[in-house]
């Protein structure tokens, strides 16, 4: 794209000056007063000349990494260089923006200011942020402006290079209390024992695919066959876990119950990022974003990978589609299955009063958990919150 | 050490981790799910180095650069206003103000004006300012309009600095130095000039890197970390530095000011040229009018002074044009301007005389010598004088009625009328008095009254007994005729300058006070400037019944060569002698001419008896020689630059140089005569010539194809070739990242060999780096370099934006790990090549 070149208001008020002495030199004669003018009449030139000049040439790219979490440090990367043999570039802005898909009406601006490129050179900066929310964000169009020498004029080019990063829900800080709570709850709906460190009767041995834990590596027959080999297990159905998250918002987007979203998003997301280390079992996620269909696989990290995915683009959903969403999980998930419901409201058992009567068992094995209460501060918790 | 061993567990790595935290404690290391090989590489990578420029850098350095190219600055304005002013108060006074404020409030930061003190301070400066320029104008009003600027800065020195401040006194600075050029002309001045337009440029890049850094900083709140709100808020990216403020100021910057600095010269030479005059006559300065004229008078008194100073103020600039064709003519080797004419002497003492035309009433006609028709253009402009005289080669004719010059005919003087004197003045007169490129000796004699009364009383003279025998003995000696008065008047002339009796001196001398003063010079103390010689060669010829006058004026031999003109100063002054001589005894050239009729009433004949002036040794050769060039060059280009001069020294000769040119470009004929003159030479030329020519011929003929061709190749590839876009970024850091990577190991000695392929140039480096102490994770990314390469090189497939990332990230692993190494092993032998 062609260098835009504009006079900053410096310019325009340093043009007076210029003018003003001009003019006096001119029509007084005064030739050494001719000669200051034309001195000073040379940076307007100049500053014209070299920001075009310094701005021709240059390249620039981003350098983001695929992924991102939610509050996290992202570093996003920005190398600009300078393919001309002898003219260095001075005081480059490189400008950015990362727009949330969903929000595109709030831009977050990057900027970072390249002191010096030398000829021939490039050079790396580097801008530090976090990105609150979770979601889909693209990043583009790129700006680079240089006002040197004299910062009267400020010559621009614009890069499009549109890129998009996922950045993926926060995690927190599962407390003790939450284990407690699900053994309660587990304890109310069936009696099978959770037995730590079994993982269910051997069924064979099958090779090493990715996703498969550590622990079920058998380390004897790989190294007689010379290749990776695990261990193949009759599922546990203790472990089956169902996650049900419910966004939704029957009276409209409410931009205060933004928050409560992205907690309940976090929430989920750290329940099923330890339900896939723990593995072992089966689990489903549902949401109540009609445009993704329910989640469900073995406990890994390729599920829990998904499962994020997942959960960085979930909405919430304009009508109350939770009874739907429950009415879904009944149909999909075993009667031993453990049912976690992650919801924005005040949820009850009548909340769900729609539920088939084939299915009305379920609601009676179901934890569900009110982001908005008090209770989740028991359970869940981020680094930096206060204690 | 930026070792990966020793980051893996940072911040940095936390970013890519999905476990919860109480996970994390036991298992820090592993991510919950894998992120697949590159990733996992990239993000190992991403821990070996914290980017310097996480945190904000004070550019302290940069505005500490900017403090003194401004203190700088601001006493080079002051200076230039100093040397306007003669007097060396304002820059001494800003000089220790500024380097104090830099020391005391920049440095140290003891001593601080508040911004309301500074304030009150300038009001305070302003209202004096005011109160004292009541009534005042032009000079002293600018006068102290600078000293005010002065005082401001002074002010504003001791004040806190912000971006404002810096601004506001760089402009102050550059409103002294405008104020300044209106007191000084010198040439000194101009090259300060320059010299103060390089510090205000740097001044200005300074300025501008110093708000520009000033913008990418933390504020107070950021820094210690105020700035954070809930988890939930919008999402923050400070803006940040790419390295340190110092890495702007770096010897390519210095090598860009250098190029601006340049480009300002040319630049405001261009200006200086182009800008068309609108006027006739350059300003010469606040400080240069009314110039008091030392070195002539109407009156000569002789032993008036002791000591002769000589006083190179230029008088007027005098230039020959031919009459027919306007065209600069020179003469050899010096010009007599006549200023005034004296005739009565009485001891010690000359002064003007009426002639025979002062006892007529009514007033006399022009003389005859107004009315020949000049044959060579004299243009003299003289500059402001306490004088009315004007001073010009004669014989003189008006070319044109003016009412600004008058001729007063009983003092024999050429005069400019009292408004005229307050300004340069310039006026063309016609002569005839130069013949063959030098000034004739001979004057028509227009100007005595036919009575035979004016010409009695140029023979009045005191009785000097000693100067009359003495010009009776050198008359004696010679054996000349009575009526031969030019050969006697000559033989008077030649004793008295080349006998070596007398001897030129400017000091003044002592005299005997019983006898006249030229008596004394003649037979006592034989030494004595001009006006001694002049006096005692008009006595002789007195006493020899030749009648005469003396005549002062300037005499002058300094040809400027860029200005094409004699240029006359004030130790140009001069007094010689004119005798009458009758027209039969003038020499016949002069009354056979065609200009005969000139002569009917005599001629005056011009004789100098002063011995050279060289021999006082005033115009001294080397370096002041060059210096007065130097002057005449600056008085004639630059000072003197009007419209006439301008369009003489540069509208008239580009423009003919371009008609030159494109005429020898579009004009067939002259190149068909070209072409025709080459064959004839060819032809006439010997075989080997033939030869020689023809290979020359054919390869100029190449080589301008060759150049041609590559010039426009290189403008097409530029317009089809653009680097700037996403998928050329790509391209071209994919092919440059194995370059780069070679070049980073060849730092820690490791070279490929051209029998190696680019994987196993990586293993070997690899092995060897870690043979030396590096981190064994610079294996894998020592293979991942290669791995993209192969891709890339081999493969065709551009690298996409993550794992150009992970590459870069590699890459500055390998950096990190080869800048280790290097530490570690600083002084130890050579490694063998990898």
């Amino acid at each position: 794209m062609a260098a835009r070149i504009r006079i900053c208001r410096q310019g325009w008020y340093y043009l007076a000056v210029v003018l003003l002495i001009f003019a006096g030199a001119v029509f007084r004669q005064v030739n050494l007063l001719l000669i200051l003018s034309g001195i000073i009449m040379s940076p307007l030139v100049l500053g014209w000349l070299l920001a075009w000049r310094t701005i021709a040439r240059l390249g620039v790219r981003r350098l983001l990494p695929g992924q991102a979490t939610a509050g996290e440090t992202l570093t996003v990367a920005y190398v600009v260089s300078n393919p001309r043999k002898r003219l260095g570039a001075w005081a480059l802005v490189c400008e950015d923006s990362a727009v949330r898909e969903s929000e595109p009406s709030a831009a977050e601006p990057l900027r970072v200011l390249f002191p010096h490129v030398g000829a021939g050179g490039q050079r790396k900066g580097v801008v530090r942020g976090a990105l609150a929310r979770r979601g889909l964000y693209r990043f583009g169009p790129l700006q680079i402006t240089t006002k040197f020498p004299f910062g009267l004029f400020a010559a621009q080019r614009v890069f499009p290079e549109p890129q998009s990063i996922l950045v993926l829900p926060r995690l927190g800080r599962l407390n003790p209390a939450w284990t407690a709570r699900r053994r309660t709850a587990l304890a109310g709906s069936h009696q099978r024992a959770v037995r730590r460190g079994s993982d269910g009767d051997f069924f064979g041995l099958r090779e090493w695919n990715r996703g498969d834990g550590l622990r079920r590596v058998a380390w004897r027959a790989a190294a007689k066959r010379g290749s990776p080999v695990v261990r193949d297990l009759e599922q546990s159905h203790s472990r089956d876990a169902a996650l049900l998250l419910d966004l939704s918002q029957p009276g409209g987007p409410r931009p205060e119950a933004a928050a409560l979203v992205e907690r309940a998003v976090s929430f989920a997301a750290t329940v099923a990022a330890d339900l896939c280390r723990r593995g072992g079992g089966t689990l489903w996620l549902l949401t109540t974003d009609a445009r993704f269909p329910p989640l469900a696989g073995a406990t890994s990290g390729i599920l829990l990978k998904d499962a994020m995915e997942r959960l960085a683009l979930v909405e919430p959903s304009p009508g109350d589609r939770s009874a739907a969403m429950i009415e879904q999980a009944a149909a999909s998930v075993g009667a031993d299955c453990e049912l976690i419901l992650i919801t924005t409201r005040t949820w009850t058992p009548e909340t769900a009063a729609s539920v088939s009567a084939a299915r009305a068992g379920l609601t009676k094995r179901l934890l569900a958990i009110d982001v908005s209460s008090e209770e989740l501060s028991q359970y869940f918790s981020y680094e930096d919150d206060p204690t | 050490m930026y070792r990966a061993r020793n980051y893996r567990n940072t911040s940095a790595t936390r970013t890519i981790r999905h476990e919860p935290i109480h996970h994390r404690r036991r298992d820090n290391a592993k991510p919950a799910f894998p992120l697949g090989k590159a990733a996992a590489r990239y993000k190992s990578a991403a821990t070996f180095r914290r980017s310097p420029n996480e945190v904000g850098v004070n550019p302290v350095h940069l505005e500490r650069l900017l403090q003194i190219n401004l203190a700088t600055t601001a006493v080079l304005s002051s200076l230039l206003f100093g040397m306007g002013e003669r007097s060396l108060a304002a820059p001494l006074m800003l000089g220790a103000a500024t380097t104090l404020s830099v020391w005391l409030t920049d440095i140290k930061g003891v001593f601080r004006l508040n911004r309301s003190l500074a304030g009150l301070g300038a009001l305070v400066a302003l209202v004096l300012a005011f109160w004292r320029t009541r009534g005042l104008s032009g000079e002293m009003l600018l006068w102290n309009i600078a000293h005010l600027l002065v005082v401001l800065q002074i002010i504003m020195f001791f004040q806190k600095k912000d971006d404002r401040t810096y601004g506001q006194l760089a402009m102050l600075s550059l409103l002294l130095a405008m104020v300044a050029t209106l007191f000084n002309q010198s040439m000194v001045f101009g090259a300060l000039l320059v010299i103060y337009a390089l510090a205000g440029l740097s001044s200005m890049v300074l300025l501008f890197l110093v708000k520009q850094h000033r913008e990418f900083l933390p504020t107070d709140s950021e820094a210690d970390g105020r700035g954070a709100s809930s988890p939930f808020a919008a999402a923050r990216f400070r803006p940040s530095l790419a390295g340190s403020p110092r890495s702007a100021i770096q010897f390519d910057l210095i090598r860009c000011l250098c190029s601006m600095a340049v480009f300002t010269l040319f630049f405001s030479a261009l200006v200086f040229s182009a800008t068309p005059r609108i006027g006739y006559g350059a300003w010469r300065g606040a400080g240069g009018k009314m110039r008091s004229l030392v070195g002539f008078s109407d009156t000569v008194i002789l032993g008036e002074m002791g000591d002769m100073l000589e006083n190179s103020e230029v008088v007027l600039q005098l230039a020959l044009l031919d009459a027919a064709t306007r065209e600069t003519r020179r003469v050899e080797p010096q010009v007599y301007l006549r200023g005034a004419v004296l005739s009565r002497y009485d001891r010690g003492r000359w002064w003007a005389w009426t002639s025979g035309w002062g006892d007529m009433n009514p007033a006399p006609p022009l003389p005859s010598s107004f009315l020949f028709e000049p044959k060579v253009i004299q243009r003299i402009v003289i500059e402001p004088l306490d004088r009315s005289e004007l001073f010009c080669v004669w014989p003189f004719s008006l070319l044109e009625e003016t009412s600004d010059i008058t001729f007063d005919p009983r003092t024999q003087r050429l005069l400019r009328n009292e408004e005229a004197r307050g300004y340069r003045f310039e006026y063309e007169l016609g002569t005839s008095a130069f013949d063959q490129g030098r000034q004739s000796v001979w004057a028509p004699c227009n100007d005595l009254s036919p009575d035979g009364r004016a010409e009695r009383r140029l023979l009045h003279h005191p009785p000097l007994p000693r100067l009359k025998a003495l010009a009776e003995q050198w008359i004696a000696e010679a054996d000349l005729r009575d009526d031969d008065r030019a050969g006697r008047a000559r033989l008077l002339e030649s004793r008295l300058r080349d006998s070596g009796l007398f001897s030129y001196s400017l000091q003044g001398q002592q005299r005997n006070p019983q006898l006249d003063p030229i008596e004394d010079f003649v037979s006592e103390h034989r030494v004595g400037h001009c006006e001694y010689f002049a006096t005692a060669l008009a006595l002789m010829l007195r006493s020899q019944g030749i009648p005469c006058r003396v005549v002062v004026g300037y005499c002058s031999d300094e040809w400027n060569e860029f200005g094409k003109r004699f240029v006359v100063r004030q130790l140009h002054a001069h007094s010689w002698v004119e005798a009458r001589i009758p027209p039969e005894q003038l020499p016949p050239e002069l009354i056979r001419g065609p200009d005969h009729w000139q002569w009917a009433n005599g001629a005056w004949l011009r004789l100098d008896p002063t011995p050279a002036a060289g021999e006082t040794g005033s115009s001294a050769d080397g370096f002041w020689a060059r210096w007065n060039r130097w002057q005449d060059w600056w008085s004639s280009y630059v000072l003197d630059m009007d419209r006439r001069q301008q369009y003489e020294s540069i509208y008239e000769p580009v423009r003919t140089a371009l008609e030159r040119w494109w005429s020898a470009l579009t004009d067939l004929d002259q190149w068909k005569a070209r072409v025709l003159r080459a064959i004839e030479a060819f032809r006439a030329a010997t075989w080997p010539a033939r030869i020689a020519s023809a290979t020359v011929f054919v390869l100029i003929t190449v080589g301008s194809i060759w150049l041609v061709a590559g010039l426009w190749k290189r403008w097409i590839g530029r317009r089809r070739f653009q680097p700037h876009g996403s998928a050329g970024a790509v391209r071209t850091s994919a092919v440059a990242f194995f370059a780069r990577c070679e070049r980073t190991l060849r730092k820690a000695r490791c070279l490929r060999s051209s029998a190696q392929t680019q994987r196993e140039f990586a293993a070997d480096a690899a092995e060897e780096l870690i043979r030396r102490g590096a981190a064994a994770e610079v294996r894998p990314q020592l293979s991942l370099i290669a791995e993209a390469f192969y891709r890339v090189r081999f493969g065709r497939r551009p690298l996409d934006a993550a794992e150009l990332h992970a590459v870069e990230l590699a890459l500055e692993a390998v950096e990190a790990e080869v800048h280790a190494v290097k530490r570690a092993r600083r002084g130890s032998p050579p490694a063998v090549s990898a």
